[in-house]
C-alpha cells in the first residue's frame, strides 16, 4: 500500500512540473542562427538577428528554403541590452544554442575592442565556442540577409564559405574559441573579412582579406596574398591554386596538394631567430605550353612556387609583426615554450620585442604530378 | 554493517508460512464399502468418478477410475479382462491382491497405496485402482488416456534453425523430451507436489554434479513451502522463486523449448516443469540471458554476435528513445542538427499538446492496440489497420500528433519486439522515462537510467548477482555475453552459473 | 541467514575512479591555484602520490585490526561510545554529499543552463541517491563498475575526437612559474577526494583493499591526465579563464555527423555524481543502522536527504563563494581527521586497553 501511495505521489509530482504540462520552451523563443553586430553611433550597437521562423514553417514541409529564416533588427546600448530589447520587440526571447556565426561590421571593430563586443557571447552559457566569426565590409545585415537555394539555413552558407575558404587559403576560419584563446594572451586575434557582391538574387558573399587585432583592438587588414601567407604559417591550408605568371609563355596554374609548416627558433643573444619552414606539394592543374613539363622546367616551376609561397609568408610576417606590431602566429608563445628565459618578466612587451627577432623563411616545394595530359604532341615534326 | 538477508523461502518478508506438518492421512480401510463411501463423499456428486464393482473369486472388488483420464481400451484389455478371468476360490483376499499385482496385471506403471490421499491423487492422474474387500491397500495401474495437445512448435520462441519441438501440457511427455536430449544418468528429474488442493506435479530437472547443492536446496525448500492452494501454471510458482517481489525485472526465466532448457540445465541451472503448462521455469536467470536465444548457438558466431549487439541496441532504443526525444525536444533542442530542428519545430507548432503528453498518449494508444490484437487474434488485422490509420495517418493529419513522434513510436515498438522476455518491464519503464524526460530533461533520463542500473545491480538471484558476469566481471564468461564466441572456444569455458564472480554458490567456496 | 557483503578490488577501484573522474569533470582551473595547465599535469601525479601517502595510516590500521572495520573496532574499544564514531562517520558522509550537491547545482545551473528549476533537479538527484542507499553497498559498487567503463570510454572517445583541435602551441611550458604552483595545486585538490576518509570503514567488506585503492588512485590519475591533456591541448591558457574547462573543451567536439558531444560529458558526469552520492548515502545509512538500529532506516534516509538538500541549496552559493577559504580548510581538516587521526586513535585506544588488561593480569 505504501509503495502504491509513493508511486501515485511521484506521478503527481511529475505532472505538477510545468515542463510536463506545457509546450516546449523553444516554442516561446526565437532560434537564432546568426547574429550581426554593427555600430549604431550614440545608440550603442545595432543587431541583425537571423532566426528560424518557426511559425512560418509550421505545417509546411516543402519550400522551407524560401521561408525558413527571417532577419530581425534591434538596437541597444550594449549587445546584451540589444538582445533584451529584441524581447520587447517580438515578445519572444532569443535562443542562442543554434547560433552558427557572428558577423561584425568594420565600424564596430574599430569602435570597440573585440573582447568588449564579444563579451556577451563569451559569457553566455547558450553560446557555443564553435561559432564562426567574420567582419563585414558593409552592414552585417547585408551578409546575413543573403539567401541561397543550396542551404535551408543561410548561416550554413556563410559557415561553409569560411570553413572551406580556410582550407583553400582564401580566408581565415576563426571561431569564438580561437578568439577566446587569443584573449587569454597566447597570441593576437584575426578575423576574416567578407563583403557582399551583386544584388538581389545574384548577391553572393566574397572573401576580402583578414582583419588583424592587437590585444583585441583592430590594427589593420591583410590582403588576399598576405592572408594566404598567414594561413601557410598557421598550417591551415589543405588545398589551393597558385597561378605562376611566367616571363616567357602563358601562366601555369598549380594546385597545392599538401602543405606543412614548422616553426623553429634559436636564441640569438637577447632575441630569437625564427625559422619558418614550409613544405608544399603541388600538381599542375592547367597549362598550355607542353615545354613546361620537361624535367628542367618542372624544377624551375618548383622554384617559382617556392618563391611565390615565400613571398606570401614573408608579406604576412612583415605586415603583422613589423607593421602592426601584433603576434597572430604565437611567436611569443613559442619563445615561452622553448626559451622561457628570454620572455620571463617581459611578457607584456614581447609583441614589440618580436620586431627585433629574425625570421628565416625556407620553402621546399615539389611538383609531384603533372596530371593525366602529358602535353606531348605525337604528330609534331620537328 | 552492510549485511543483508539472504532471502530464503521461509525468511522472505511478507511470505505466508505454510501450516506446520502435513495433514493426517486417512488409511485405506479393509472394508471395501467404507472405502467406496469415503471416495463418494470426497468426490461428492462429481460424475467423472467411475466405480465398477465386480466379484473376484467370490470376493467383493472394485475398479476405480476417473472418466476421461484413462484409456478405455487399455482399461478393458490390461485390467478388467485379466482380473475377471482369474479362476479359483482358495485364496485369501490378500493373496488374491498379491496374485493380481504380481502375475495378472500387465501395466508398466504399478503402484501400491495405503492412504486415501495417495489414492485420490493417483486416480486423478489417470491410474486405475483395484480394491478388494478385506485388503487394506489398493494397487493402481497407469493407463492414462486423456485428451492432450500434441507436440508442436512453440509459438512464443520461434527459431529459424533448430528443433521445432515445444513442451506440451503433460509433464511426462516434457520429461521424455528432455531425456531424449540429455541421455545421461546425471540428468535428474525430482518430482514434487505443489498446491494443497490441486496437487499439481512439479518436477525439478537438474544435472547432478553440475548444479549447486545450495541452489538445489533453496529451490526445493521454496517449492515445498509454497503456500498456494491451487497451482494451475508455472506462473503461480514463479513469484515464490524470485527474491525481490517488487522488482520489475524477473530473475526466473520461462521457456517452451526443451533444447533451451537442456542448455540451461547443462550450465548448472534448475528447470522446473509444472504439469498442465508448456512453460518451464529456469532458475537462476541472469540479466544478460534476456539477450541470448537458442538460435544464437546454431548460427555462425559472427552473425550471432551481430544479433547480440543488435539486441543490446534495441533494448536501449526501446527503453530510452521516446524519453530521449521528449527530453531533447522539450529541454535541449540545441542537440538537433539545424535541419532536423526545422522538422521538429514544424511538427511541434502544428500539434496542440505538450510533447510529454503527446508521447504518453501515443504510447498508451499503442499498448491498447497491441493488447487488443493479442487477446483477440481474429481481429488482429482489423486492429492493425485501425491502428495504422488512426495513429499513423489520421492523428498526424488532424494535427494531434507530430510525424516525428509516430516514427519514434514505430522504432520503439519494433525494437521492443526483438526482446520478448523484456517486453513487460520495457513497456512500463518507457512511460517512466517519458515522464522523466519531460520533467527533468536529459538529467532525468540519465538519473533514471543510473538508478535503474543500480536497482538491477541490487538484485541477487539466490546468491548470484543478477548482473553477473558483467558486474562483477567474469571475463571468460563474456564470450557469450556481448558476442557469441565460436563453439571451439565456448566449450572450453565449462561455464557453470554458480561460478560467476560475486556468487555465494561458487564451487570452490571463493568469495569475490 | 545473513549474507556477507563483499566487494572486489576492481569494484573498489571503480568506486574510487568514478569519484575522482566526477570531480575532475567539473575541475575548475582557477580554483586549483595552478598557473598553467601543464603544471597541473605534474600536480596530478603529485596528488596521486600524496593520496597514496595519506592511505598509509589506513593501511597500518588494516594490518593491525585484522579485517575489522573502523566502526566495529570503535564499538570494541569504546562500547556504546562507538555510536559517536558512527554518527561522526554519518555526518562526514553527509558533508561529502553536500559538497557534491553544491557542485552539481553550480555546474548544472551555470555551465549547462537548463530551463528546469535547479531545486527540482537537486531534489531529483538527492532522492535518487538516497533511494539507492537501500540497494546496498554491493549494488553501488556494481553500478560503479559499469559506469566507470562508460566514463573511461567516453573520455577516451572525446580525447580522440578532439585530437584535430589540439595544438602543441596550446601547451604552456612546464614549471614556468617554478615548482610552487605545482605543489599548491596538488594540495588544493587533495581534499576533493574525501572518500579516502571512509576507507577504514570499508575494511571488512573489501577484499584486497590496498590493491584496489592504489590501483584506483593510479588509474584515476591516468584518466584525469588524459582529460587534462585534452583540455589544455584544445583550450590552451583559456582553460584557466573558464569555470569548467573540460566541459568548454568538449563543447567543440564533433565526430563525423555526431554533433554536440558535450552531452556525453553531461551524461557521464551525472552518472558519476549519482554513484558518488549513492555510495555515500549507503555508508550514511549503514553507520546510522549500526548506531541506532534498523527500524527507522526510512527516517534516517529522509533526514539525511533533507539535510543535504537544505545545506546544498540554501548554503550552497555562500559556501561555494568561500570555497577557497573555509571550505578547503574544513575539507582538509576533515580528510586528515578521518584518514589519519581516526585510525591512529582507534589503534591507540586498543593499545591502551591491552596494556591495562595486561597490568590487571587479564587475558587479552
Amino acid at each position: 500500500m505504501r509503495t502504491w501511495f509513493l508511486l501515485v505521489a511521484v506521478l503527481l509530482g511529475f505532472v505538477m512540473i510545468p515542463s510536463c504540462r506545457e509546450k516546449s520552451q523553444i516554442n516561446n523563443r526565437v532560434v537564432v542562427t546568426a547574429v550581426g553586430i554593427d555600430d549604431a553611433a550614440e545608440e550603442g550597437c545595432a543587431l541583425s538577428i537571423q532566426a528560424i521562423e518557426a511559425l512560418k514553417i509550421a505545417g509546411s514541409l516543402t519550400n522551407q528554403e524560401d521561408n525558413a529564416t527571417g532577419l530581425y533588427q534591434t538596437q541597444g546600448e550594449t549587445v546584451s541590452s540589444a538582445m533584451k530589447s529584441f524581447v520587447t520587440q517580438t515578445g519572444r526571447n532569443t535562443y542562442l544554442m543554434q547560433n552558427r556565426a557572428i558577423v561584425l561590421s568594420m565600424d564596430q571593430i574599430q569602435k570597440q575592442p573585440l573582447q568588449t563586443t564579444l563579451d556577451y557571447f563569451l559569457r553566455n552559457t547558450e553560446s557555443r565556442p564553435g561559432v564562426y566569426l567574420a567582419v563585414s565590409r558593409g552592414s552585417p545585415d547585408e551578409v546575413l540577409g543573403i539567401k541561397t537555394s543550396s542551404y535551408t539555413i543561410p548561416s550554413e552558407y556563410l559557415v561553409t564559405l569560411l570553413r572551406e575558404g580556410q582550407r583553400w587559403g582564401y580566408s581565415a576560419g576563426t571561431t569564438l574559441l580561437d578568439a577566446e584563446r587569443a584573449f587569454s594572451g597566447m597570441f593576437d586575434a584575426y578575423l576574416p573579412i567578407v563583403r557582399v557582391e551583386g544584388e538581389g538574387d545574384d548577391a553572393s558573399i566574397q572573401m576580402d582579406g583578414t582583419a588583424v587585432f592587437r590585444e583585441g583592438s583592430f590594427v589593420g587588414e591583410l590582403n588576399a596574398e598576405e592572408t594566404r601567407g598567414l594561413l601557410f604559417i598557421q598550417n591551415a591550408i589543405e588545398k589551393g591554386a597558385v597561378i605562376l605568371e611566367r616571363e616567357e609563355g602563358p601562366p601555369v596554374t598549380l594546385e597545392l596538394q599538401k602543405s606543412r609548416t614548422k616553426i623553429s627558433l634559436e636564441r640569438t643573444g637577447d632575441t630569437a631567430a625564427f625559422t619558418i619552414r614550409v613544405t608544399a606539394k603541388a600538381e599542375i592543374a592547367e597549362e598550355s605550353d607542353g615545354d613546361s613539363l620537361a624535367a628542367g622546367n618542372l624544377r624551375e616551376l618548383s622554384r617559382e612556387l617556392e618563391q611565390s609561397i615565400e613571398q606570401e609568408v614573408r608579406a604576412a610576417v612583415e605586415k603583422t609583426v613589423m607593421d602592426y606590431g601584433c603576434d597572430v602566429f604565437g611567436f611569443g608563445r613559442r619563445i615561452m615554450q622553448k626559451e622561457p628565459g628570454l620572455i620571463r618578466g617581459e611578457e607584456d612587451d614581447w609583441p614589440q620585442k618580436l620586431k627585433e627577432c629574425a625570421y628565416h623563411i625556407v620553402v621546399d616545394a615539389e611538383i609531384r604530378s603533372i596530371g593525366t595530359d602529358t602535353g606531348a604532341k605525337p604528330n609534331q615534326v620537328s | 554493517m552492510f549485511h543483508k538477508t539472504n532471502f530464503t523461502a521461509d525468511a522472505r518478508p511478507g511470505h505466508v508460512q505454510p501450516p506446520s506438518g502435513p495433514a493426517p492421512a486417512t488409511p485405506i480401510s479393509a472394508n471395501l464399502l467404507d472405502n467406496l463411501v469415503y471416495l463418494r463423499t470426497q468426490f461428492g456428486i462429481s460424475s467423472d468418478l467411475m466405480i465398477r464393482e465386480i466379484h473376484l473369486c467370490g470376493y467383493q472388488a472394485a475398479v476405480i477410475t476417473m472418466e476421461g483420464m484413462v484409456n478405455r481400451h487399455i482399461l478393458a484389455d490390461a485390467i478388467l479382462l485379466p482380473i475377471t478371468e482369474i479362476k479359483g476360490s482358495k485364496r485369501t483376499p490378500a493373496e488374491l491382491m498379491e496374485y493380481i499385482r504380481d502375475d495378472v496385471l500387465g501395466s508398466g506403471d504399478m503402484i501400491q497405496v495405503r492412504t486415501m490421499e495417495e489414492l485420490m491423487n493417483l486416480i486423478a492422474s489417470g491410474f486405475a485402482a483395484i480394491a478388494i474387500d478385506g485388503v487394506d491397500y489398493m494397487i493402481l495401474g497407469g493407463i492414462q488416456g486423456f485428451a492432450m495437445r500434441g507436440v508442436s512448435e512453440p509459438a512464443s520462441e520461434v527459431m529459424i534453425r533448430g528443433s521445432r519441438e515445444g513442451f506440451t501440457e503433460v509433464i511426462r511427455i516434457n520429461l521424455s523430451m528432455l531425456r531424449r536430449r540429455l541421455k545421461t544418468p546425471d540428468l535428474i528429474f525430482e518430482m514434487m507436489k505443489a498446491g494443497k488442493t490441486s496437487n499439481t506435479d512439479v518436477c525439478l530437472c537438474y544435472m547432478r554434479g553440475r548444479v549447486s547443492e545450495k541452489l538445489l536446496r533453496n529451490v526445493r525448500q521454496r517449492i515445498e513451502n509454497l503456500p498456494l492452494d491451487v497451482v494451475l501454471d508455472s506462473g503461480y510458482i514463479q513469484p515464490f522463486l524470485e527474491n525481490k517481489h517488487l522488482s520489475i525485472f524477473t530473475s526466473v526465466n520461462t521457456t517452451e523449448r526443451p533444447d533451451t532448457l537442456c542448455g540451461k540445465i547443462s550450465e548448472g541451472r534448475i528447470g522446473i516443469l509444472v504439469d498442465g503448462t508448456p512453460f518451464a521455469l529456469i532458475v537462476p536467470y541472469l540479466f544478460v540471458e534476456n539477450f541470448q536465444a537458442m538460435d544464437d548457438y546454431t548460427m555462425p558466431p559472427y552473425y550471432a554476435s551481430f544479433l547480440r549487439i543488435l539486441k543490446y541496441i534495441a533494448f536501449v532504443v526501446s527503453l530510452l528513445l521516446p524519453g530521449l526525444y521528449v527530453a531533447i525536444g522539450t529541454h535541449h533542442p540545441e542537440m538537433f542538427p539545424p535541419v532536423l530542428l526545422l522538422s521538429y519545430l514544424n511538427a511541434d507548432h502544428t500539434t496542440p499538446f505538450p510533447l510529454t503528453f503527446e508521447a504518453l498518449l501515443i504510447h498508451f494508444l499503442f499498448e491498447i492496440m497491441r493488447e487488443a490484437g493479442l487477446r483477440f487474434p481474429r481481429a488482429g488485422h482489423a486492429v492493425s489497420i485501425v491502428g495504422a490509420l488512426v495513429i499513423g495517418q489520421a492523428a498526424v493529419e488532424a494535427g494531434l500528433v507530430g510525424a516525428p513522434m509516430v516514427i519514434i513510436l514505430a522504432l520503439t515498438a519494433i525494437s521492443s519486439f526483438i526482446l520478448p522476455t523484456l517486453y513487460a518491464p520495457i513497456s512500463i519503464l518507457r512511460f517512466v522515462f517519458i515522464l522523466l524526460g519531460g520533467a527533468l530533461g536529459l538529467y532525468g533520463i540519465l538519473l533514471g537510467a543510473t538508478l535503474l542500473l543500480c536497482s538491477i545491480c541490487a538484485i541477487d538471484v539466490m546468491g548470484i548477482p543478477y548482473t553477473a558476469p558483467v558486474s562483477p566481471l567474469t571475463f571468460k564468461a563474456l564470450k557469450d555475453v556481448v558476442i557469441r564466441a565460436d563453439w571451439r572456444q565456448l566449450w572450453k569455458n565449462k561455464f557453470r552459473v554458480q561460478n560467476v564472480k560475486g556468487s555465494d554458490l561458487r564451487d570452490d567456496g571463493k568469495q569475490p | 541467514m545473513e549474507k556477507t557483503v563483499k566487494i572486489s578490488p576492481w569494484q573498489l577501484l571503480s568506486l574510487i575512479l568514478v569519484s575522482r573522474i566526477a570531480v575532475a569533470l567539473t575541475y575548475t582551473g582557477g580554483a586549483a591555484g595552478v598557473a598553467h595547465g601543464t603544471d597541473r599535469m605534474v600536480s596530478l601525479v603529485l596528488e596521486a602520490g600524496l593520496l597514496l601517502l595519506l592511505f598509509l595510516p589506513t593501511l597500518w590500521y588494516i594490518h593491525a585490526a585484522k579485517g575489522i572495520g573502523s566502526l566495529e573496532y570503535a564499538y570494541v574499544q569504546f562500547g556504546r561510545g562507538g555510536a559517536v564514531v558512527a554518527v561522526l562517520y554519518a555526518l562526514y558522509c553527509l558533508y561529502i554529499q553536500c559538497l557534491d550537491l553544491m557542485q552539481f547545482d553550480h555546474f548544472a545551473s551555470t555551465a549547462m543552463s537548463p530551463d528546469i528549476p535547479r531545486v527540482v533537479l537537486c531534489i531529483a538527484l538527492v532522492a535518487a541517491a538516497f533511494v539507492a542507499a537501500f540497494y546496498g553497498l554491493e549494488a553501488a559498487a556494481r553500478t560503479a563498475a559499469v559506469v566507470v567503463f562508460l566514463m573511461t570510454l567516453v573520455i577516451v572517445f572525446l580525447g580522440l575526437s578532439l585530437i584535430p583541435d589540439m595544438k602543441a602551441l596550446n601547451f604552456p611550458p612546464l614549471f614556468y612559474d617554478g615548482v610552487a604552483p605545482v605543489i599548491e595545486g596538488a594540495l588544493e585538490n587533495l581534499p576533493r577526494f574525501l572518500e579516502l576518509g571512509v576507507m577504514a570503514l570499508l575494511v571488512p567488506y573489501v577484499k584486497g583493499m590496498s590493491r584496489g585503492y592504489s590501483a584506483g588512485i593510479l588509474t584515476a590519475a591516468a584518466v584525469v591526465l588524459v582529460m587534462q591533456v585534452t583540455l589544455v591541448g584544445v583550450l590552451g591558457d583559456y582553460s584557466e579563464m573558464v569555470t569548467y574547462p573540460y566541459y568548454t573543451a568538449v563543447t567543440i567536439a564533433h565526430s563525423s555527423m555526431l554533433q554536440r558531444l558535450d552531452i556525453l560529458v553531461a551524461a557521464i558526469w551525472l552518472a558519476g555524481i549519482f554513484v558518488k552520492m549513492a555510495f555515500m548515502a549507503v555508508l550514511f545509512l549503514g553507520c546510522l543502522r549500526q548506531a541506532f538500529g534498523d527500524k527507522l532506516k526510512i527516517l534516517y534516509v529522509a533526514l539525511g536527504g533533507a539535510v543535504v538538500l537544505v545545506v546544498g541549496l540554501i548554503l550552497g552559493d555562500t559556501l561555494l563563494a568561500a570555497e577557497h577559504g573555509y571550505l578547503w580548510l574544513a575539507s582538509t581538516i576533515l580528510l586528515l581527521a578521518f584518514s589519519v587521526v581516526l585510525p591512529i586513535v582507534l589503534l591507540g585506544a586498543n593499545a591502551v586497553r591491552v596494556k591495562r588488561r595486561k597490568e590487571r593480569g587479564e587475558a587479552v
